[in-house]
């Protein structure tokens, strides 16, 4: 580029620009943090120009238009002064990351467009300097290359040319370059981007968003939205920058953080996430995992097993007897065909199941069980049980506190003749009466108040019961064993029983928790099972949803395409879509090359074309011999300049082995549950929890025969390779997997 | 504050100083609050606030906040 030197120059000069009206609405925002009061509401006022979109604090309308055309767009937003202060130091720090030269039809002249973190203007209504990566605008870098191009904007679609696109490289607040992309995107630049190191936490990839990447993030027209993403597909990333857009484009019907709920699958993995949108400039959402609802749902100190503590004890299972039995029951009782049986169930409970007695008062009979029973029945349809045995309540004790004023007569007698309460006998009439009354609340409570627990155990240990529920319903050939199986020791529930009883205490009960969230985000779908998603609709009667997941990364279970007709066929929602993206950006070709032989041969897949050594497959004549291969390549990785380095293993107690073996000969940390994630070392971590990470340098330990060899096996070993950015090693002893082929032999 | 009235109340009907009471004190004999006391406490309450307190209601009262909440609700109904 002969002029490039020439533009460089410009450009410099444009950074310092924009750089010093950062600096000094930055000062006035700080200044105005420490006013209060009416000097803070005019400072706001004045401020409202570089609202950054990330607060709450809708204090206060103003009209502003946000975008390129003169459009009669109307952004309610006012923000926090401690949210601006926020991202104009983020700004400070990198203030954008790319141009566009957009000419729109009927203009004389392109008009260059800079995109970065938030918007900022010059002055109030005046010029914008920095466009919100989120604007309708700024969809064209993501989504154009140069030549014709249109945005939608709200007042309509917007057609034009773009004549220019370039990327910045900005970093603590100094211009290091530019370049001109004719690509989408330049690979080059997203090359540079992949083959850095990861950190500890998830990053931010505003830079680097794809065309269909951010097609899905900026999806308003369904309900669902599902996307099926092979491993490294960046599906997380898009739920990440999809909740920043949704917080962005709420900004005029106010979509809150707490409006917003994201489903992880562990811990471990909700702290990854964690950086994301406070990087983004938005607050943090809640990030929950599934055994919250059940905990929430089920009477307080219920004890059950936990999903990971399911899928462990699943993936550890040595007798295949006993796994297959467990298996089994778990794949029913999550099924559409329990659910089924459970909402029958749920209706037969009054007529059959609640256990109504007649209720004496004063000596006399007021209300036999009979009468309560046909009084429930008769009850509206549309309401739940729950409401209408509170309605029975309140019927009863109504008519009770009519009774009470002929009862009172008759305790103030008998206590007045009581000895033992010469003074304060109108006080011990009182004391009675509470007696009396407190004797009936519990009778009543007895059949006002189902347990979910107890009435789902009678369910399942009542002979017969569910068979005689069942008509029509194809039931397991051993459902009697299956049966039998969960009436082991009672407490605590298996994680499974825990969700059926869940499931029927939102069939009984009020939900009124979760009735404000209008956002779920669900991450790793291929997980759940029916149940989960039937849960799902019950807790969260309000909202839309963003499904993520990939078929293929399965524990202990096949799945296939037909699970996100599944989804739709529950969620039912008014409009659903399926995106499916087979393009892998965390892998090298080698290595994803690899991994794909652990999936149908038919599996669709693009490698992002960034090269790097071919996996590695190590034996070693014995486990302490692996040992020490196994760290000789831990630490080479090291000395490749691989910072965080995972070795993982099939299960809990191969990884505890190994760890115990090495920990006190090399420095090592092996991951719980719950645990906080370091940024760099090295990591010894089973499979289920290393869900959704990534790693420089990824070693499968212990990859023989013995531990993988069905299919289910398959998909361990595909999500174990997946996690690595860069370099792949497998080791085993004794016999191979039958499972892997090819990789260099060593 | 309803708390601070309930806790007087309370307090003369089973002579013990304000100052050993607080919301968390549970009412039960451990306590040396008997079911007369409650009945008592149920008694004056109800004159002082004006309001209705049923009986099936008392036994869930297991601290002083507890009656504090009810009466709260009862008031502001």
């Amino acid at each position: 580029m002969a002029n490039y030197e020439q533009e460089l120059s410009n450009e410099i000069v444009h950074y310092n620009d924009v750089l010093a009206i950062i600096q000094r609405q930055l000062n006035t925002a700080k200044n105005g943090h420490a006013k209060s009061g009416d000097t803070l509401r005019k400072t706001n006022r004045d401020m409202w120009e570089n609202a950054s979109h990330s607060s709450d604090n809708f204090d206060r309308a103003v009209e502003l238009s946000q975008f390129y055309q003169p459009l009669a767009n109307i952004i309610y937003a006012v923000e926090s002064t401690s949210g601006r202060v926020r991202l104009l130091e983020q700004l400070l720090q990198s203030a954008y990351f790319a141009r566009i030269d957009f000419r729109a039809e009927g203009e004389e002249q392109h008009e260059m467009l800079y995109i970065g973190r938030g918007t900022l203007m010059d002055k109030p209504g005046n010029r914008f300097c920095i466009y919100d990566w989120r604007s309708p605008i700024a969809g064209l870098f993501y989504r154009f290359e140069t030549g014709d191009a249109f945005y939608d904007a709200p007042g309509g679609r917007i057609a034009g040319n773009i004549g220019l696109k370039r990327q910045y490289e900005i970093n603590n607040g100094v211009f290091e370059y530019f370049f001109d992309a004719d690509v989408q995107i330049s690979d080059e630049f997203l090359r540079r981007m992949l083959s850095g190191n990861t950190s500890g936490k998830m990053k931010t990839i505003v830079e680097t968003i794809q065309k269909d990447q951010d097609i899905a993030i900026r999806d308003m027209t369904h309900d669902l939205l599902m996307v099926q993403g092979i491993a490294g597909s960046g599906k997380t990333s898009i739920a990440l920058h999809r909740i920043a857009y949704l917080k962005y484009q709420g900004l005029s019907n106010r979509l809150k953080s707490s409006d917003i709920i994201i489903l992880s699958p562990n811990t471990l993995f909700e702290q990854y996430i964690s950086n994301v949108l406070p990087e983004l400039g938005e607050d943090e959402v809640k990030s929950v995992v599934f055994d919250d609802f059940v905990k929430s749902s089920l009477p307080d100190k219920t004890t059950f097993q936990t999903r990971y503590e399911q899928t462990e004890m699943l993936v550890s299972c040595a007798d295949p007897i006993h796994k297959t039995l467990q298996k089994q029951s778990m794949e029913f009782k999550m099924s559409g065909a329990f659910v089924e049986i459970l909402n029958r169930y749920a209706d037969s409970l009054p007529a059959s199941h609640i256990n109504f007695t007649d209720i004496v008062y004063d000596g006399r009979t007021i209300f036999t069980g009979q009468y309560l029973k046909e009084r429930l029945l008769q009850m509206n349809d549309h309401i739940s049980l729950s409401v209408k045995l509170g309605q029975l309540r309140r019927h009863i004790f109504e008519e009770i506190h009519e009774l009470r004023k002929d009862r009172m007569p008759k305790l103030l007698r008998q206590a007045r003749d009581d000895p033992e309460h010469p003074y304060d006998w109108e006080e011990y009439a009182r004391a009675l009466s509470i007696e009396e009354h407190t004797n009936l609340a519990k009778q009543v409570s007895g059949f006002i108040s189902p347990d979910s627990v107890a009435l789902y155990k009678k369910l399942i240990n009542t002979d017969g019961l569910l068979l005689s529920l069942s008509e029509g319903i194809e039931l397991p050939n051993n459902i009697r064993e299956i049966l039998l199986y969960a009436q082991g020791p009672a407490s605590p529930l298996q994680n499974e029983d825990a969700l059926a009883a869940t499931y029927l205490q939102l069939l009984i009960g009020t939900n009124e928790l979760y009735k404000q969230i209008r956002q779920v985000v669900v991450d790793e779908a291929q997980d759940y099972y029916s149940i989960h998603f039937e849960i799902l609709r019950r807790l969260f009667p309000n909202a839309r949803y963003t499904v993520l997941g990939d078929v293929n990364q399965t524990i202990e279970k096949q799945e296939n395409m037909s699970l996100y007709e599944r989804i739709t066929g529950i969620m039912q929602p008014e409009s659903a879509c399926l995106m499916v993206m087979n393009k892998s950006f965390r892998c090298t070709k080698e290595i994803l090359s690899f991994s794909m032989q652990f999936l149908d041969s038919d599996t669709p897949f693009e490698s992002f074309n960034r090269n790097g050594d071919v996996p590695q497959v190590i034996n070693a004549a014995d486990m302490d011999l692996l040992d020490e291969r196994l760290m000789t390549e831990a630490i080479y990785s090291k000395g490749q300049g691989c910072q965080s380095i995972g070795i993982i293993c099939k299960d809990v107690q191969q990884a505890e082995a190994l760890y115990d073996r090495l920990k006190d000969k090399i420095a090592l940390h092996l991951v719980h549950s719950g645990d906080n994630l370091n940024t760099t070392g090295i990591f010894i971590i089973p499979i289920i929890m290393s869900k959704g990470l990534e790693f420089d340098s990824v070693l499968v330990y212990g990859a023989d025969s013995g531990h993988y060899f069905s299919d289910d096996d398959r998909k361990l070993l595909y999500i174990a390779s997946t996690r690595a950015l860069h370099r792949l090693s497998l080791f085993y002893t004794g016999e191979i997997s039958p499972l892997i082929q090819g990789g260099n032999r060593a | 504050m309803i708390l601070d009235i309930i806790i007087s109340l309370l307090s003369e009907i089973i002579s013990t100083p304000e100052s050993d009471l607080s919301g968390r004190t549970p009412l039960t004999p451990e306590y040396d609050i008997e079911l007369i006391d409650i009945a008592k406490l149920m008694i004056e309450i109800e004159k002082r606030f004006e309001v209705t307190i049923h009986d099936e209601i008392v036994h869930t009262f297991g601290t002083l906040n507890d009656v504090a909440e009810h009466i709260d609700a009862l008031i502001s109904e």
